[in-house]
């Protein structure tokens, strides 16, 4: 599989999902593991273009895909419009959803890239937050939405 | 100072959040460090008559098996943080 670009190939046990490939083989520990059960989405990535749980894909079921985590969002050493829309709006506190978060705002606005407030918050579900009660990522999702598009 | 107070700052820490960069303290790794599992009564209410620890520390791997009265002395410093093992 490709992640953030590179071709990775290692041999891996079939039960090793692809969570643990990309923050223990790969070292890529931006993506977070908040939960068992498939709840928190703070272990969200891009595999082909769609954001998917990575806690609950075996490493195994993304072979040949491209997969794109936090650490490979931001582009010539600035932010992706979303990374730099949560900065501004105050989306995020202690950050430990934040990497999830982003990653599934990032394809929720490529499937809808005008989405209204409702939108945004049921397109989220999937994404758990403790510290911001939610209210501050809704305004950076929206303005990333409105700033048009372009990274 | 009292101009700091109401004034909007931008926050410092949130590069790093945001990129991934920063370490939590599951992303660390310590070579070598061994791994902690608290094993809990599955009782809600119950009296602990007898710990047998025997099975547990004869399993590959394990460095050490502590029960609470192997750590008595260690419960009132510097502070005491649970309830003390008669």
């Amino acid at each position: 599989m490709t992640v953030n670009g590179s071709t990775q190939e290692h041999e891996v046990e079939p039960r090793l999902l692809l969570v643990f490939y990309l923050r223990e083989v790969l070292g890529l520990t931006g993506t977070k593991i908040g939960c068992d059960t498939t709840s928190c989405g703070a272990c969200t990535v891009l595999l082909d273009g769609e954001s998917v749980k990575s806690c609950t894909i075996f490493a195994v079921q993304a072979e040949g895909a491209s997969i794109m985590t936090i650490e490979g969002l931001a582009t010539d050493g600035g932010f992706h419009k979303v990374q730099q829309a949560f900065h501004d709006h105050h989306g995020l506190q202690c950050g430990y959803c934040t990497a999830g978060m982003v990653m599934a705002v990032v394809s929720l606005l490529e499937e809808q890239p005008n989405p209204t407030e409702a939108d945004v918050r049921e397109g989220l579900e999937g994404n758990l937050c403790r510290c911001t009660g939610y209210h501050n990522i809704v305004k950076a999702v929206l303005a990333a939405a409105g700033a048009g598009g372009g990274a | 100072m009292t101009a700091v107070i109401g004034t909007r700052y931008a926050r410092r820490e949130d590069a790093p959040i945001l990129t991934g960069e920063s370490r939590y303290v599951d992303d660390l790794v310590v070579p070598g460090a061994l791994h902690l599992e608290m094993v809990r009564s599955p009782h809600a209410h119950a009296r602990v008559t007898s710990v047998d620890t025997s099975a547990a520390a004869a399993m590959p791997g394990v460095v050490a098996v502590y029960t609470g009265a192997d750590l008595a002395g260690a419960w009132a410093r510097p502070k005491p943080f649970a309830w003390p093992v008669d």
